[in-house]
């Protein structure tokens, strides 16, 4: 399905979804759930919560798309959006009134819940790798991009206007930062993974 | 916004949105594309990874230099070799100087907690409030015993400054935590003819003693799925605003608000409905007087 226009791909699924294919069920979910569960940890904070929300989120979309479809089955996405929303504001609504949730006046705000064990060490790694991207910027000034953008979250505007810098070298030296970030993160995993592997083998020799 | 990656890009869509800096229509669309792409998961990913990351660095040399402060390390460093000390005091005014402007240091301080950080907002709109001073600049390497003493002293200085206003903060926090009885509720009539016709707007009596007042607007119809307030002062300029708002039963929105926040003059609660990925509609306007 890679390359073509996202409306295309999803009125395909939501006709084969409501024809009785249980393949295009499995492919709806491979497609979307990644983005569903950032989307749903990022608005509830609370993992367990955004897990369960993402289950029941796919439960009632398929319920829908193998009884009735929709009415616009190319906007499959904004359709699994809008019922994961959905959900997520009934059951804030439900704590709230249990007691549990945040007051009347402001809307429920991402949580960052205290991280269990494995996080911190994942914090720990991503720290680390933070120091070695700090490290490795060309200039004290592109550091101050970074800590002024990311930590004290100031405007793009305000940055480039107190540096004296263009749009277009503060996009760059955060797209670099980024893109060398992911390189890290990805010989963070690939180490990981060999370690991994190298355990698994030991622990089931011949 | 187009979301198409160069433009994704180029307006740093994806760390805006991680950071929550994304107007809610634009994240609402740049939702709906990253739920089937897998290229922006990994910028978002990564974008995300990054931000606590630089978040942690920053916490941590906030910590470093408070206990540097606190365990006198500058005097155990004036007795040091010259060589060490020069290099340790370079890379500690290198973390601070650099990397931390006093401006960060001072909110990584605030974020470590929330709570305090609310009130002290609080107390920085009042207008009697002292603004917080903020630190001063790490001096430069002063290899001698007397340029050391004095840094711990000015160091140990802000410290006392700093725990003077949390005290008087935390001393704040518990009296806002106190039960509050006989709460004054005031119901506000929304007014839609021009400004200046119809009848004088409602009267709101500020409190002796600093405290909390409730306003309880009447929509008419609850069109919307939310709603968002906004407190326009005397001068018509923004003194609070919040999205999210949902009434109650009867459409009504209570909204409670600290006397802090008013004084004597002519204010209005104006409220937009927040349709799902549209503008915000303007559905009434609420004016009052505060005497």
């Amino acid at each position: 399905m890679a390359g073509r226009p996202e409306e295309e791909v999803a009125a395909e699924l939501v006709r084969r979804i409501l024809a009785g294919d249980t393949a295009a069920e499995g492919e709806m979910v491979e497609r979307y759930s990644r983005g569903l569960l950032f989307m749903l940890r990022k608005r509830a904070g609370d993992p367990a919560l955004a897990d369960d929300l993402h289950q029941e989120t796919f439960r009632i979309v398929l319920l829908r798309l193998r009884g009735e479809g929709l009415g616009q089955p190319e906007r499959l996405s904004a359709f699994i959006l809008q019922t994961a929303k959905n959900l997520f504001l009934g059951d804030w609504r439900k704590r709230t009134r249990r007691g549990e949730g945040a007051g009347v006046e402001e809307a429920p705000d991402p949580a960052d819940p205290a991280p269990g064990q494995l996080d911190r060490v994942v914090r720990d790694e991503e720290a680390g790798m933070v120091r070695r991207l700090i490290g490795e910027l060309d200039t004290d000034r592109d550091r101050q991009i970074l800590l002024r953008f990311y930590v004290a979250e100031e405007e793009k505007e305000r940055i480039c206007a107190d540096l004296g810098l263009s749009s277009l070298h503060f996009n760059r030296v955060l797209f670099r930062a980024r893109e060398r970030f992911k390189k890290l993160l990805g010989e963070m995993t690939g180490r990981d993974a060999a370690v991994s592997s190298l355990r698994g083998g030991r622990a089931a020799p011949g | 916004m187009d979301m198409d990656h160069a433009n994704i890009d180029e307006q740093q869509v994806a760390e805006r949105y991680v950071m929550g800096r994304l107007p809610p229509d634009e994240a609402e669309r740049f939702e709906e594309h990253y739920l089937h792409c897998g290229e922006c998961m990994d910028r978002l990913e990564a974008a995300e990874r990054l931000h606590r990351g630089l978040q942690r660095v920053a916490a941590e040399e906030v910590v470093t230099r408070a206990v540097v402060a606190r365990a006198g390390l500058l005097a155990w460093l004036a007795r040091a070799g010259r060589s060490r000390q020069a290099a340790l005091l370079a890379s500690l005014a290198l973390a601070v100087a650099v990397l931390l402007p006093s401006g960060l240091l001072l909110r990584e301080v605030g974020q470590r907690d929330r709570e305090l950080e609310t009130i002290r907002a609080e107390l920085a709109r009042r207008p009697t409030a002292a603004p917080t001073p903020p630190l001063a600049p790490v001096a430069p390497v002063v290899p001698d015993d007397r340029a050391a003493r004095l840094e711990a002293e000015r160091l140990e200085g802000e410290l006392a400054a700093e725990r003077q206003r949390s005290a008087g903060l935390a001393e704040d926090l518990d009296r806002a935590r106190r039960p509050q009885v006989n709460l004054p509720v005031v119901p506000l009539s929304p007014v839609r003819s021009a400004p200046g016709g119809g009848e004088p707007p409602r009267q709101v009596t500020l409190p002796r003693e600093p405290g909390w007042i409730v306003l309880s607007l009447e929509l008419d119809a609850a069109e919307h799925p939310s709603y968002r307030a906004t407190l326009l002062g005397p001068d018509r300029a923004v003194r609070w605003q919040s999205s999210g708002l949902e009434p109650d039963a009867a459409d009504t929105l209570a909204i409670g608000l600290h006397s802090s926040q008013l004084a004597a003059g002519d204010f209005v609660l104006r409220i937009e409905g927040l349709p799902p990925g549209g503008k915000p509609v303007p559905v009434a306007e609420f004016p009052f007087r505060v005497r």
